[in-house]
């Protein structure tokens, strides 16, 4: 996949847990899980922004494009 | 989310009834021969090829009420996009299809402009099953896409 999500790395170094960052950007556990596990096929701006918020960080830091 | 609906609940009964009936005709088919012979005016000659078709095409039409009723199935448990019913459909486009497939051959022995329509009627069934289909295969296709953007 070109697009590749490294929410894991920013949850490890922000020490958030998956249900946690769940109950902050306000999106279900296992929604989180399929993003986290790179199975999603899109992505709203809303959660991202929810998602930045929440890890005081930028789209860049969990989005990452990889040439294949 | 499903919404329960009455016609669905009505339909599915009435699959259900058809497909039950259809089985006993089958299976009463020859045992009914003689009756058979008298009700539907069948010459010397015809009686065993019109008993075939009507055994046949009797098998095909409760193998489409089978796969109507899986996919009721479904529909009444609020996930009815799925590839299995993408599957369902392509059969019954096949039945369909053979269906008119054994009243073209019925032409052969004893044409009637029933038998005709008959044909039109199971061709077109067919062809709008595989549309359907189609149209399954591609809401599965938008289903799984809002299922997978978080």
């Amino acid at each position: 996949m070109a697009i590749v999500i490294q929410l894991d790395v920013m949850m490890a170094k922000r020490k958030i847990g998956l249900m946690e960052l769940a109950q902050k950007v306000n999106i279900t556990p296992a929604n989180l899980s399929i993003l986290k596990n790179n199975k999603a096929k899109a992505i709203r701006f809303s959660t991202l922004e929810e998602i930045c918020t929440a890890l005081d960080c930028q789209p860049g830091d969990i989005i990452e494009f990889v040439k294949e | 989310m499903y919404k329960k609906s009455t016609v669905h609940f009505i339909t599915k009964i009435c699959v259900d009834v058809l497909f039950y009936v259809g089985i006993a005709c089958c299976l009463l088919v020859p045992f009914s021969s003689n009756w058979l012979v008298r009700y539907f005016n069948f010459q010397g000659k015809t009686t065993t090829p019109m008993i075939i078709v009507l055994l046949l095409s009797g098998v095909a039409s409760v193998y489409i009420l089978y796969q109507l009723k899986t996919i009721f199935k479904t529909l009444l448990v609020g996930n009815p996009f799925i590839d299995a019913n993408v599957t369902c459909l392509r059969k019954i486009a096949v039945s369909s299809f053979l269906i008119s497939i054994i009243y073209i051959f019925k032409c052969l022995f004893s044409f009637t402009i029933s038998t005709l329509v008959i044909i039109a009627i199971f061709i077109i069934a067919s062809l709008f099953c595989l549309t359907l289909k189609d149209l399954f295969k591609q809401a599965i296709n938008y289903k799984e896409e809002n299922d997978l953007t978080v």
